[in-house]
């Protein structure tokens, strides 16, 4: 594939930036359209894009419909300035029903609060620090590329409010005439960057509700794991106790009561830790995990559950997995949620009948598990399982799999559920491996 | 001297099951442990202790399942549960079923030992009730669970139809066999070797 010409895309993707400064600056609602670059046979060819559409008095496929609350439109051409006041007016007259009470304005328009000149390092310079790098690692890419490209930044206004900008683009090439234009548009996206923020906050406060709920059901359990070290110790020490009390000291015996006194101690403290690791709210650290062992210690975890509930689990795990990238805490969340729910789904069976698979293994360069248990699997229409607050069980708040499919979105994985021809329910989910480097 | 009293334990955890034959040992009695309720019942028959510590949730036969194995078998030997988590129910269950204690780890040692011996003297007393009872003829056992209601001879006669001297001397031979004068200590025997009141009408 040729390249662009990169001085034209160059400063074309600018005009874009500097015109998602402008919206920032203006009415904080804004965006603006349409095809920058000035390296093509001027004007006109640029003038026939803009009237394609203005005769077919249809906007541009896929700008408008970006633009539900549309207040301000900036045209930027790119070229002259006195250009953008043109097609401003032009678009006016043109188009009516599409920008009925929208403030239409161009670059230099002395209604603004501000007069941008359009000089790359200037624009550049109005972009978060933050995210400038980023910004202009996306321009000096644009030419080598005729797909899409998007960046969003953040620009800081004249009165220290920041404001995010996304800007997307694609490099048209003008066919014949050598030269070279992107369209694109820049959209002022602070409401939608908020309430983005807004909504990763509460999916953090959910899944931390969903981890306190299922520890709250498994306290029990923990107090188990915890008085059977504490157990020991206390029996050990007054054994030791004793044999000080009857003169007696075996120093070979009071070395054994020792070293199991702290090995006790040592294994409380690690359940303590684990259920520690489980309660602490939001920090997530991805890293390498392998699998099979992150589904292990969900086992030992519930061992003394799936013992009294008289749960027999039998692991499948394949050999040799790769490693997945993932938050070691919330992968084991979603363990703990598919093993809460089988076990819920086998609660009614006989015990000695009550069985549930786990399986692992690769399926091309994903990593696979699959919960299966023996109960009577799904009956509802099975996408609806993900929804939230749907539910099928008595006191349950039908968040699991909602949150469930929720980490394993966030980690660029799917999760499916399927009722199998043998009976019983199966929830499976993917996760990218992590490729051997 | 005699030789020491026999403890079983039963837990699936190896540092508890360590833990308590020291203790246990410590205190002078002698101890083994099992790891789940199957390994002790099929030890059982050849290696009965006096008295039992059992876990309740373990894999396999949980704590309070391997009592009412151990009594549908007849063997009643006391029990104690020392469990790492324990509720209400279970308690009641363990206690319903004649348990001696019911502890939650962790367990202070002398609770333990205390319980111990409590279960021991039942043991012993059991065992001695059990051979005196083993005495008794057939019509004296009818009798006895009779006796036992508190009923006086002049009923239990009616009841069996046979007369009242008849009962007299049948009563007369339970108490020197059973070494017992009063029906309240017949009552402890009876309930010793769990034997129920005839039904009385």
């Amino acid at each position: 594939m040729r390249r662009f010409p990169h001085r034209v895309i160059f400063w074309a993707c600018c005009c874009l930036i500097a015109a998602g400064a402008l919206a920032a600056e203006a009415g904080r609602r804004v965006l603006l359209v349409h095809s920058f670059g000035r390296d093509f046979a001027p004007f006109s060819v640029v003038s026939v894009s803009f009237r394609t559409e203005l005769t077919r008095l249809s906007p541009p496929q896929g700008i408008l419909q970006l633009l539900p609350d549309l207040r301000h439109l900036h045209v930027v051409h790119g070229t002259a300035p006195p250009l953008d006041r043109y097609w401003a007016e032009q678009l006016r007259r043109e188009w009516p029903p599409f920008l009925d009470g929208v403030e239409i304005h161009w670059l230099g328009d002395k209604s603004l609060p501000d007069n941008h000149r359009l000089r790359p390092s200037l624009v550049l310079e109005r972009i978060h620090p933050a995210g400038r790098a980023m910004v202009r690692e996306a321009i000096d890419r644009a030419p080598l590329s005729d797909g899409d490209s998007e960046v969003e930044y953040r620009i800081e206004c004249a009165d220290g409010e920041v404001r995010w900008i996304s800007s997307r683009w694609r490099p048209d090439r003008r066919n014949g005439t050598g030269g070279a234009s992107i369209r694109g548009v820049s959209i002022d996206v602070t409401d939608r960057k908020h309430a983005e923020a807004e909504l990763a906050a509460l999916r953090e406060e959910l899944i931390h509700l969903n981890r306190a709920t299922m520890l709250g059901e498994l306290s029990g359990v923990l107090s188990h794991e915890l008085n059977q070290p504490l157990g020991a110790i206390l029996s050990n020490a007054q054994s030791g106790l004793r044999m000080l009390a009857r003169n007696e000291v075996n120093q070979a015996l009071f070395h054994e009561i020792l070293s199991d006194i702290a090995a006790e101690g040592q294994r409380a403290a690690s359940d303590i830790k684990h259920l520690r690791a489980l309660l602490q709210r939001g920090v997530t650290s991805p890293q390498p995990i392998d699998p099979n062992h992150c589904i292990d210690e969900v086992l030992a975890l519930l061992e003394t559950s799936l013992i009294e509930r008289e749960v027999e689990v039998s692991r499948q795990f394949a050999l040799n997995l790769p490693k997945v990238h993932a938050d070691p805490i919330q992968l084991q969340q979603v363990m703990l949620n598919l093993l809460g729910n089988a076990c819920e789904a086998i609660a009614n069976l006989p015990p000695g009948e009550r069985l549930i698979t786990v399986r692992t293994g690769t399926e091309a360069a994903n990593v696979s598990v699959e919960v299966r248990d023996n109960g009577k699997g799904f009956s509802a229409t099975l996408e609806d399982y993900f929804l939230p607050f749907h539910t099928t069980k008595h006191g349950g708040l039908g968040m699991g799999l909602t949150i469930c499919k929720s980490v394993i979105d966030a980690h660029h994985g799917e999760i499916t559920a399927a009722s199998p021809a043998g009976g019983g329910a199966t929830v499976r989910f993917t996760l990218p491996a992590m490729t051997l480097s | 001297m005699n030789p020491p009293f026999f403890i079983g334990v039963v837990d699936d955890d190896a540092g508890m099951r360590r833990a308590l034959s020291r203790l246990l040992a410590g205190a002078g009695f002698r101890v083994q442990c099992w790891a789940s309720a199957a390994e002790l019942l099929t030890d059982l028959p050849r290696n009965a202790p006096d008295c039992l510590v059992l876990e309740i949730n373990m894999p396999g036969i949980n704590g309070l399942d391997l009592q009412d194995q151990l009594a549908a078998d007849a063997c009643h030997l006391p029990v104690i549960f020392l469990t790492g988590k324990g509720d209400i129910p279970m308690a009641v269950r363990a206690i319903k079923a004649g348990a001696v204690n019911f502890f939650t780890k962790p367990v202070k040692d002398d609770d333990l030992l205390d319980a111990i011996r409590a279960a021991l003297e039942i043991s012993a007393n059991t065992r001695s009730a059990r051979g005196r009872f083993a005495a008794l003829s057939p019509r004296e056992r009818e009798v006895f669970t009779h006796v036992i209601t508190g009923k006086i001879n002049k009923q239990i006669a009616a009841d069996l139809g046979t007369s009242e001297q008849t009962i007299k001397v049948h009563r007369m031979r339970i108490t020197e066999k059973l070494g017992e004068r009063t029906v309240a200590g017949l009552v402890r025997i009876a309930d010793l070797l769990r034997i129920s009141p005839a039904d009385g009408d």
